[in-house]
């Protein structure tokens, strides 16, 4: 893709679409749109924004390509624009209502979400904590609750609707935020703080990747949003900051970025796969196999108090055949009929009663016929 | 029923304690596995004692052996009597089932493993005594007292039950027949070792157990009998039985029986249990002789309960 630094990147359906940038040594932008196809591994031009615009933020809702902020020399900008591929035409939005330079986004159902950023790159505007959110329906931006800590040169990214910004000019904060609730929670900070870095999600979690840390830095780092926890990741091939990421499949791309100083810019570089799953949320793992092997009836003794469940479990049982408990004299005590091949007693007789301490003898059938055995209750 | 006076308040109480349910239902030491404490003379009729030919004067008797084709259990029990207005008697029992296979579930309640045979076993003993308060020769009233122990060893926890049970009996015996009805207050305790301590201690005073029930001797060497237990918990138990002796069982020498009977539970036990036994007897002009019992009972799918009892008498001879 050529050198490229401070821009946005946003994947569309496997394709790799990244956008303006810092033209360096001078302070200003560039409007530029390249799109990338990882299956031929080539780069095409695509139409220019309409504003050049470095370090803005993107993302992506309805299929189309919501680029907002940024800056070029001596303009901080507030102003919006969408990318629809499919016709390749940038089209200006509504404005926001704060000037952002190196802000983040991120997009949930439909809706855009420009968090934080400086007022003012140029004139010493310091960073704010406001967030606004974008209504493609009704070009819209609206003010939301704003965020703890102060976030530029972010990176922000979705879980399972919950967008979470991370990191950022000297700082380590961690923030999720609930769209449903109009939220922020503070979560764990990321072990190495990092800013103007690369951000994607692959199989639930958040990669880090690269930045400054006043340095360089090749590491990174994931965070788990089911155990909020960080951990330590394959490092990238090359250190660099003001990069961008994208994830396909279970490949995160870390595209561009500067590697030496401030000198110039290098191009995209995949970082390979970090994950060998594919990383859209996977769904709860299908639940095994009924029981098809011999009758197993388990704890044995049983102790009410402390058997999960409070059961007794016979698995293996037949469908449909009766489970009967008995007192050795022949007495029947329980009996059910099992609807699937697990059947649970809970230790009371058919009158609710818990049943004495002692053995207790069960009939039942599996797959091999009929089959007794004992039970001690404790 | 019906052992009527003498030795007979073993078995009534016996029956009692152990069809009533309270082991299950009250004391919550106690099992229930001991209610078949019983000889294979009960076995074979039902539960009832229909005949007792030693039921007059003093006496010894012991073993009796429990054993199941089906599941494999083996149960030892001795009873004993002695006096005639105040008698007193005592009976003991271990119960230790073999091949129990042990095994353990994970955390998820899944599968997770064996664990090897597990431990089990109990033992215990009963007291009673008996003095008829009043003996008007076809009419008898009496009280009874029962006190009892037992013991289960699980594989980890310790279950101890006493008890102690009190009531009334009347009785009213003819040459043709007997009718019998008797109260029992029963009051058990029990508790966990493990919990020693730990309020688990239960009581279960005021529970009453009935038996009513009737005998018809149609000779000396026939009977039938019929009797009805109504339980604490509303549940019904009953019994009906025969005997037919090849002779006269009260005469020296050795005579054989047949038995036949069923026993039937209400509620959520419900169970039809028929019986049969034969048994053996061999008397001694000098009192003294040997009682071999055997009687089979179908427990359904748990297979055959079988019972065995070997008695032996040391008592005084037999009127001529």
């Amino acid at each position: 893709m050529g050198s490229r630094g401070r821009f946005g990147a946003v994947n569309i359906g496997g394709t790799i679409y990244v956008m303006g940038g810092l033209i360096p040594p001078t302070g200003c932008g560039r409007a530029d749109t390249q799109a990338y196809d990882p299956a031929t591994d080539t780069w095409v031009s695509r139409a220019n924004m309409k504003v050049a615009r470095a370090a803005p933020a993107a993302a992506v809702a309805g299929g189309k390509i919501y680029v907002v902020g940024g800056y070029d020399f001596p303009n901080t900008y507030k102003s919006a624009e969408t990318y629809d591929p499919a016709t390749d035409t940038w089209v200006r939005v509504a404005d926001m209502s704060t000037p952002r330079g190196y802000p983040v986004a991120a997009a949930v159902d439909g809706k855009i979400y420009a968090i934080g950023g400086a007022t003012d790159v140029f004139g010493g505007g310091g960073a704010v904590t406001t967030v606004e959110m974008y209504d493609p329906a009704t070009n819209t931006w609206t003010p939301r609750a704003g965020t703890h800590g102060f976030h530029e040169g972010s990176g922000a990214a979705v879980v399972e609707g919950i967008i979470y910004v991370v990191g950022g000019w000297s700082s380590t904060t961690m923030e999720a935020y609930d769209p449903a609730t109009d939220t922020w929670e503070i979560k764990a900070e990321i072990p190495t703080p990092r800013w103007e870095m690369g951000v994607a999600t692959v199989n639930c979690l958040v990669y880090a990747m690269g930045g400054s840390t006043f340095f360089l830095t090749d590491t990174v780092e994931a965070y788990d949003p089911a155990t909020d926890t960080w951990s330590a990741k394959a490092g990238l091939p090359s250190r660099r900051v003001d990069l961008a990421a994208a994830a396909i499949g279970c490949t995160i791309y870390a595209l561009g970025g500067q590697t030496t100083g401030a000198s110039g810019y290098v191009g995209a570089n995949a970082a390979g796969a970090v994950e060998s799953v594919n990383c859209a949320c996977l769904p709860p793992p299908p639940p095994p196999p009924p029981y098809s092997g011999p009758l197993r009836v388990f704890p044995n003794p049983f102790r009410r108090g402390t058997a999960v469940r409070g059961t007794v479990k016979f698995e293996g049982v037949k469908p449909g055949a009766g489970v009967r408990i008995y007192q050795p004299g022949g007495l029947k005590v329980w009996e059910a009929v099992a609807a699937g091949v697990l059947v649970e007693w809970n230790g009371r007789n058919e009158a609710g009663k818990p049943v004495a301490p002692g053995v207790y003898l069960w009939v039942t059938e599996d797959g091999s016929g009929k089959r007794q055995g004992k039970l001690v209750v404790e | 029923m019906t052992r009527a006076i003498g030795a007979g308040v073993l078995t009534v109480v016996c029956l009692g304690w152990a069809d009533g349910g309270f082991g299950a239902d009250v004391g919550r030491g106690f099992g229930s596995e001991f209610s078949v404490l019983a000889t294979a003379r009960q076995a074979g009729t039902g539960g009832l004692a229909l005949e007792d030919p030693w039921r007059q004067g003093n006496f010894v008797e012991a073993t009796s052996v429990v054993l199941s084709s089906g599941v494999r259990w083996l149960e030892f029990g001795a009873q004993g009597g002695a006096g005639a207005g105040l008698r007193i008697g005592a009976d003991g029992f271990a119960f230790t089932p073999t091949g129990i296979a042990g095994t353990s579930e994970n955390a998820d309640g899944t599968y997770a493993g064996e664990t090897g045979d597990v431990k089990a076993s109990s033992w215990g003993a009963h007291l009673v005594g008996q003095w008829t308060v009043a003996d008007g020769g076809v009419w008898r009233a009496a009280v009874v007292g029962r006190a009892t122990g037992v013991v289960q060893q699980l594989s980890v926890a310790q279950s101890v039950g006493v008890g102690a049970d009190a009531g009334v009996q009347a009785q009213r015996a003819t040459g043709k027949g007997e009718a019998m009805t008797f109260w029992c207050l029963a009051g058990p305790l029990g508790w966990g070792a493990d919990r020693l301590f730990a309020a688990s201690v239960t009581a279960g005073a005021g529970w009453m157990s009935r038996f009513t029930g009737g005998l018809f001797c149609a000779s000396e060497g026939c009977a039938l009998g019929a009797e009805g237990e109504l339980l604490s918990d509303k549940l019904v138990h009953g019994g009906a039985g025969a005997v037919y002796w090849f002779g006269a069982p009260s005469a020296a020498g050795c005579t054989l029986s047949l038995r036949a009977g069923v026993r039937e539970a209400s509620g959520s036990a419900q169970v039809t249990q028929p019986r049969a036994g034969i048994g053996m007897l061999w008397r001694s002009p000098r009192g003294w002789g040997l009682q071999f019992d055997y009687a089979i009972v179908p427990l359904g799918e748990l297979g055959y309960l079988h019972y065995a009892t070997l008695a032996v008498r040391i008592a005084p001879p037999v009127e001529e």
